[in-house]
């Protein structure tokens, strides 16, 4: 079974909140900053395509998704 | 959303800044808010993120000031567009947005982040708005002056309309204000306590700006702000 994780670069996070309006159930805003929300289930589908879009927009490229096939 | 839309013109307002201007092909409209912003997709693992500097009754254009002196792929994909080119874009995104206040409205930018407070007074003035609406603009020198005259036309149309353009380094003889915005803001518009302000541009002028708005008086509820880190002009 793959497991999903989800990276975000804080560093490279541009304050655009992009990810914020594709990915509201992964990503909110604080101090500024994108957050990934606490307790979210990457390995939910849904959850998961939000994350892709996020990540395959992101101007900085701060966000990781990352699929474990073992 | 996905945007696919043909780039109409690309002109220089300076040696370094673009004015591009789009035709959306699908879908043949865009709805957005003013200071909303379009990812382009630069290249096919690549996005870079411009504010619309067109008002909100025009969404069969799309239009866009760009600084490209960052050099980046962001910066070189605007260098290169050319008349018919194709444009893959999505949005719009983005929170710094006009908020539906009957209250006077300060605006004050830095650089090209004039983009998206461009939309925001056009929208305003389209709307007939009836309160003042300020404008302080910055620019280092005399020699990166665009829209100057635009936005002199606007004010001797517009009555409740002001704006003041701010040279910070100027290289001789100086029409406009020589200072930087925060200077102007304070000194020569003034501060009003019941205005919106929008500030947009240089995250060192948005923080001097946020502490002097505090400092005498201006809610923080009526300040909101944009920093040109978001954008990669």
């Amino acid at each position: 079974m793959s497991k999903t994780k989800v990276i975000l670069h804080k560093d490279r996070c541009t304050e655009c909140g992009t990810c914020t309006q594709v990915a509201s159930k992964v990503f909110t805003i604080e101090g500024g900053k994108s957050q990934l929300i606490k307790s979210v289930d990457f390995n939910d589908p849904e959850i998961r395509e939000q994350a892709k879009q996020a990540a395959s927009l992101c101007p900085g490229q701060a966000i990781e998704v990352l699929e474990d096939e073992s | 959303m996905k945007v696919e839309a043909r780039v109409v013109s690309n002109r220089l307002l300076n040696p370094y800044t673009h004015h591009l201007i789009l035709h959306p092909l699908e879908p043949k409209e865009i709805d957005f808010k003013a200071g909303q912003f379009l990812l382009f997709q630069v290249t096919p693992g690549i996005t870079r993120a411009y504010s619309l500097a067109n008002p909100e009754h025009f969404r069969d254009r799309l239009e866009f000031i760009v600084d490209v002196r960052p050099g980046g792929p962001g910066s070189r994909f605007i260098q290169q567009a050319k008349k018919d080119d194709k444009v893959t874009l999505h949005g719009p995104f983005g929170h710094f947005i006009l908020r539906p206040r009957k209250a006077p409205k300060f605006f004050v930018a830095t650089g090209c982040a004039i983009a998206p407070i461009k939309s925001m007074v056009e929208t305003l003035l389209d709307h007939q708005e009836p309160d003042s609406i300020s404008l302080c603009w910055g620019l280092r020198y005399l020699k990166d002056v665009y829209l100057a005259d635009y936005f002199a036309k606007l004010q001797s149309r517009y009555a409740n309309f002001s704006a003041t353009l701010c040279i910070s380094r100027p290289e001789g003889s100086n029409p406009y204000f020589t200072g930087r915005v925060t200077e102007a803001v304070g000194s020569v518009v003034g501060v009003k306590k019941n205005a919106d302000y929008y500030l947009c541009g240089r995250e060192t002028m948005v923080e001097e700006m946020k502490i002097t708005l505090r400092r005498v008086g201006v809610a923080d509820e009526r300040v909101f702000s944009e920093g040109s880190r978001r954008k990669t002009c």
